[in-house]
């Protein structure tokens, strides 16, 4: 009889999968709205920073589409295991041709070549065109490069509400197109919080540049304005999703699914707490400092603040991963 | 009373009659299981008697409902075991649950279902029903499923087009060439 993979395994799959899908889709738009504009106000000053900026991308984007295609082969694995387990047969190609005859199978088989195409379209792109542009000597990427990265991550990303619980929601289209907006706001300010912590490692001491700070301040300057509208669409697709998953807010405390809900939103709130303090009392001081070209100590304190975020943000899509495992009592 | 037995892997039980933990004065003709996602129709609903006995020859599926008749069947404690995929996402459905039926109950048991009795309750084995499944209703043998064969085909031709379509998107956008600013 076969034999189901382990529940931690499949948990940790889902998770390396939405983190992949995340960041694959929410590396457009920040850097549009943070990345480039930070470079190109930054003129001169931030040519090492950005060498590891476009190396570090690089990385990211390669590890989320070995990470995604390796988490969406087990979720699939477990499907084919749970149907042979459920037949009392050998794991075969028949189960997996089962799987794929439902709709999750199809959605899920689907990311393979969605994957397979970002990876043709990025892999040694990401170096001269991710931020083509950014300055006056720069050549641009073709809008069509970024239209196509847009269009494949995003349906790649639609693949997670349609294989999700709004997928067999009753009101079905309404749900999933609520949960579609709920993980591309998300996948936006995840992505920025990776992007200030790991892609700019230059940009928190302004190593071998004249000016320090010079590309970090504009830089967290504009996230703050985008993870505030990101977080706000979250918190209100979120609300939807729950009325829409829990059937009311008395289920909160006396179903499973309801108490992991629960601990996500409390670190959903450590975060907003942390986002409140680089918004409202660092992101001045990091500015100020930019303007007297002098290093900055508040720098440190956003750098940490900005760390336990990241930690925080895992934490969430975690604990979504569980909250997908677990029957949602609505 | 037997309480609900949950031996859970994913999935939820949304309603039932006879409900779960009740009491019922008479042995009903029909056991309907109601869960909160359709499930997928392959799958096995076993129910047992006060005596142990699988009772249900067949079930149907229907939307988000598994019901099953009831032959001949002895008061006690009764179980109700369910084990689907869930059309929707994947998650596999896995539980079972009790009621009571009131009266005193004779076990002895019929020459005929003595290989029944072989099959443990956790064991996946199945009911050793002949009852074919009744496909026009997406019914299933009780516990007993298919072991080869799938109740639909793999879209195997729109899943190459849309590969081939999102590859050669992919190479279209790579050949472009950069624009002077």
């Amino acid at each position: 009889m076969a034999q189901e993979v382990p529940e931690l395994a499949l948990w940790s799959a889902r998770l390396l999968v939405y983190l992949s899908i995340a960041l694959l889709f929410g590396l457009v738009p920040i850097t549009l709205l943070v990345l480039r504009p930070a470079f190109a106000s930054a003129r001169r000053s931030g040519t090492v920073v950005r060498e590891k900026l476009l190396r570090r991308t690089q990385h990211v984007v390669i590890a989320s589409l070995v990470a995604g295609a390796s988490g969406t082969f087990l979720m699939l694995l477990n499907n084919a295991l749970e149907d042979a387990s459920l037949r009392d047969i050998s794991l075969g190609l028949g189960s997996f041709e089962r799987v794929l005859t439902t709709n999750f199978g199809q959605w899920q088989a689907l990311r393979f070549p969605f994957l397979t195409a970002l990876g043709i379209l990025l892999v040694g792109k990401i170096g001269p065109w991710l931020l083509g542009g950014a300055t006056a000597t720069d050549e641009r990427a073709p809008r069509r490069w970024w239209a196509i990265w847009i269009l494949l991550s995003g349906a790649l990303l639609a693949t997670v509400p349609l294989t999700g619980h709004a997928g067999g929601h009753d009101l079905r289209v309404p749900a999933i197109v609520n949960d579609f907006c709920h993980v591309a706001f998300g996948a936006s300010w995840i992505s920025g919080i990776v992007g200030l912590s790991y892609l700019l490692p230059g940009g928190w001491q302004g190593h071998g540049e004249k000016t320090p700070l010079a590309v970090l301040a504009p830089a967290v300057d504009r996230f703050s304005h985008v993870a505030f509208w990101s977080i706000a669409a979250v918190a209100a697709t979120g609300t939807i999703n729950v009325l829409l998953h829990l059937g009311g807010l008395g289920r909160l405390f006396d179903t499973g699914y309801g108490r992991t809900l629960l601990v996500k939103l409390g670190v959903v709130a450590c975060i907003l707490i942390f986002g409140a303090i680089n918004h409202f009392l660092l992101r001045d001081r990091l500015t100020a400092a930019l303007a007297t070209e002098q290093p900055s100590k508040h720098a440190r304190l956003l750098r940490r603040n900005v760390r336990a975020e990241l930690i925080l943000g895992i934490a969430v899509i975690g604990a979504t991963s569980a909250l997908v495992g677990s029957p949602p009592p609505g | 009373m037997g309480g609900t037995s949950v031996a859970v892997a994913h999935g939820i039980l949304e309603s039932a009659s006879p409900e779960p933990k009740s009491r019922v004065q008479s042995v009903p003709r029909l056991v309907r299981t109601t869960l909160t996602e359709d499930p997928l129709p392959e799958g096995r609903y076993l129910v047992r008697d006060g005596c142990g006995r699988i009772v249900n020859a067949s079930f149907e599926v229907d939307g988000e409902t598994i019901s099953a008749r009831v032959a001949d069947a002895q008061p006690g404690n009764w179980k109700v075991r369910f084990d689907f995929i869930s059309s929707a996402d994947g998650h596999r459905y896995n539980e079972t649950y009790t009621f009571s039926v009131a009266g005193s109950k004779d076990c002895s048991p019929p020459a005929d279902e003595e290989m029944e009795e072989e099959a443990g309750d956790d064991s996946a084995g199945g009911s050793g029903s002949t009852s074919p499944p009744d496909e026009s209703s997406h019914g299933g043998a009780a516990g007993s499923i298919p072991a080869s064969g799938t109740t639909q085909d793999v879209p195997f031709g729109p899943l190459t087009i849309a590969t081939a379509a999102v590859i050669g998107l992919a190479v279209f956008g790579r050949r472009s060439a950069a624009t002077s600013k």
